[in-house]
């Protein structure tokens, strides 16, 4: 049996605990629909642009701002493409850009954190002040200046988005650090030689990961509204490419004869962000009690 | 204390903006293109000539080595002077002094807006925690929340303008131009702020005092409005300030929606033309705003919480 036999007696337990709650969670109607349009949502865009089979990009001029139908169930843009092709297709963009931007977020956040809590003195103190710093701006406004200025493409928009967001990780992965570091168990074992890297991998991590799970799953609602917003300026993706918030731009010129242009992209942003949220708000609950994910703003 | 607090926020600010500036200005070296070529080729219609890209040039100071032209600028700023618009000869606080009003008119209208619906259904759900207003306010809080506002301002200029006509359709200058920007910009927020003071409510209709000045006998209305709600506004106070990042964000996604001449479209139609000196002024300004407001808010908060000291130690 090794030495940490008990650590992890408590951890099997209340993985159990938490998964009887997870489940009791996953009962309410808002979590459960929230776990429901993730799931389809990921299913859509991992498969539904093959299984559709439908090229978003094929013109049909003959074909143009053709209504809903049974060959077109969202109808056809100004270059009779079809849109339900489309909404598909974006799927993969907006879902893809914002998992990625959120992965990149919660690394640099969560190891920035840790470093922060850990070393403590003038490191801490620098790295706390970049986050200030972050704080202290309108994200979308700096993205906005960081995207436009390297020039107008998804990848950009991801870098920018990126880089104005990892502060909320790195602030609650930074106070948990400091809380875990001064319980008893954890002098002990550090006095009793446990290397850091050990230390921060079996009781630093395992705590912090209930609230970055809630972060993060949160945070992809966000980015998905900020990509689609920064596209829809023209920033993120460019025409043709089928992403939602182009596809709203473009569609904002026909406005009052195809109302499905501007509409039917809407919608799925609407669901998808309200998806993430619910979902987001039921994990917190089972991942985090203590409400250390709060958001203020 | 306050002297103390205020100087370190200054400094903070002044950091910020320094650091900010810092890298708009080193993103823009690494930019390739040559931003003189770009802005002549759009203002003559046609690719200028080498002798007009070297006057150009030396008209904005971009013949200068980076750093020099960084240090030029920062220079002038610390004199007031923001340097020249590429376009339009004109300087870039003219610009700024222009288009404020009409950004600041936006953001005034968001926020009443929010208020205006935040207020009275955050208190109504707290009253009735769990009734159907309860379950309705949350709801349309949280669709509010998911609803991107570019697609939120054309369904209503769709509804109001296009089909009931009851409202002007874009541009700016009278109050109905104003009405259904203010209603797109208000809306996120207002959902924010009513989950917000609900559950700020429920927590103060909990505590000892409420229930204290419920046994005197005081009437519930009483309760609600007097002790308990004049308590459960802080929060949404401290928020309010986080919230002008919020109302500058959306700002600039309301104003394109919505053709108005402000800082936002002022920012993203500089972003695409390269126009660097205004790009670093809208910038600038932004950062100086909400570094204000957030300054003023916590003065404000201070006031009305006498728990809270600025910059002290935690009694």
């Amino acid at each position: 049996m090794s030495p940490d036999g008990e650590a992890g007696g408590h951890a099997v337990r209340d993985a159990m605990a938490g998964s009887g709650r997870l489940r009791e969670t996953l009962r309410r109607p808002q979590t459960a629909t929230g776990a429901a349009i993730v799931g389809s949502l990921t299913l859509v865009a991992l498969i539904g642009p093959e299984l559709l089979g439908t090229d978003p990009m094929a013109q049909n001029l003959s074909n143009r701002l053709h209504p809903p139908s049974l060959a077109h169930p969202f109808g056809t843009d100004r270059l009779g493409r079809d849109v339900f092709a489309r909404v598909v297709h974006g799927a993969r963009f907006s879902l893809g850009i914002a998992v990625a931007v959120t992965v990149i977020r919660l690394v640099l956040g969560v190891t920035i954190g840790l470093l922060a809590g850990y070393a403590g003195g003038w490191t801490d103190e620098l790295l706390m002040r970049i986050v200030d710093l972050l704080f202290a701006f309108p994200g979308i406004v700096l993205a906005l200046v960081i995207a436009g200025i390297a020039g107008p493409s998804l990848t950009n928009v991801l870098f920018a988005l990126a880089v104005v967001g990892w502060g909320t990780y790195a602030r609650v992965v930074r106070s948990e650090v400091l809380s875990v570091r001064e319980r008893d168990y954890v002098t002990a074992s550090r006095l009793s030689g446990t290397p850091h890297h050990r230390i921060v991998l079996e009781h630093v991590l395992p705590n912090v990961l209930g609230p970055t799970i809630v972060l993060a799953t949160l945070d992809i609602g966000t980015v998905v509204l900020a990509t689609a917003g920064l596209s829809f300026l023209g920033l993120g993706a460019q025409p043709p490419t089928p992403e939602w918030g182009t596809m709203i731009a473009a569609g904002r010129h026909y406005l009052q004869t195809a109302w499905w242009l501007v509409n039917v992209p809407g919608l799925a942003i609407v669901v998808t962000v309200l998806g993430f949220t619910l979902l987001g708000d039921g994990l917190r609950e089972v991942l985090d009690p203590d409400g250390r994910t709060e958001r203020s703003s | 204390m306050r002297w103390q607090y205020l100087f370190r926020r200054l400094a903070l600010t002044a950091v910020t903006l320094l650091l900010v500036s810092v890298v708009t200005y080193g993103l823009i070296l690494v930019t390739p293109g040559d931003p003189a070529k770009l802005v002549l080729q759009k203002q003559l219609g046609q690719p200028p000539t080498a002798e007009q890209v070297a006057v150009f040039r030396a008209q904005h100071g971009l013949d200068e080595p980076p750093h020099i032209q960084y240090l030029h600028w920062l220079g002038e700023l610390l004199q007031g002077d923001m340097g020249q618009s590429y376009y339009h000869e004109r300087s870039v606080s003219e610009l700024l002094v222009d288009r404020l009003p009409v950004t600041l008119s936006l953001a005034a209208g968001g926020l009443a807006v929010s208020l205006a619906v935040s207020l009275p259904t955050g208190i109504l759900s707290a009253c009735r925690p769990h009734g159907y207003a309860d379950h309705a306010s949350q709801a349309v809080a949280l669709l509010g929340v998911a609803m991107p506002n570019f697609w939120l301002g054309y369904l209503l200029v769709f509804v109001f303008s296009l089909t009931l006509g009851v409202t002007p359709v874009y541009g700016s200058g009278t109050p109905a131009h104003l009405l259904l920007p203010s209603l797109t910009l208000g809306t996120g927020l207002a959902a924010v702020q009513t989950r917000l003071l609900r559950a700020s409510l429920r927590d103060t209709l909990d505590a000892e005092f409420v229930t204290a000045a419920r046994t005197r006998g005081l009437g519930e209305r009483l309760v609600v409005y007097k002790h308990a709600l004049r308590n459960a506004l802080l929060p949404l106070v401290t928020v309010l300030g986080l919230q002008l990042g919020f109302l500058l964000n959306g700002a600039v996604i309301v104003e394109v929606v919505f053709q108005r001449p402000g800082l936002g479209t002022l920012l993203v139609n500089a972003v695409f033309d390269r126009n660097y000196p205004v790009v670093q002024g809208v910038t600038l300004l932004a950062g100086v705003l909400f570094v204000l407001v957030n300054t003023v808010t916590d003065l404000a908060y201070e006031r009305i919480d006498p728990r809270v000291s600025l910059g002290g130690e935690p009694a």
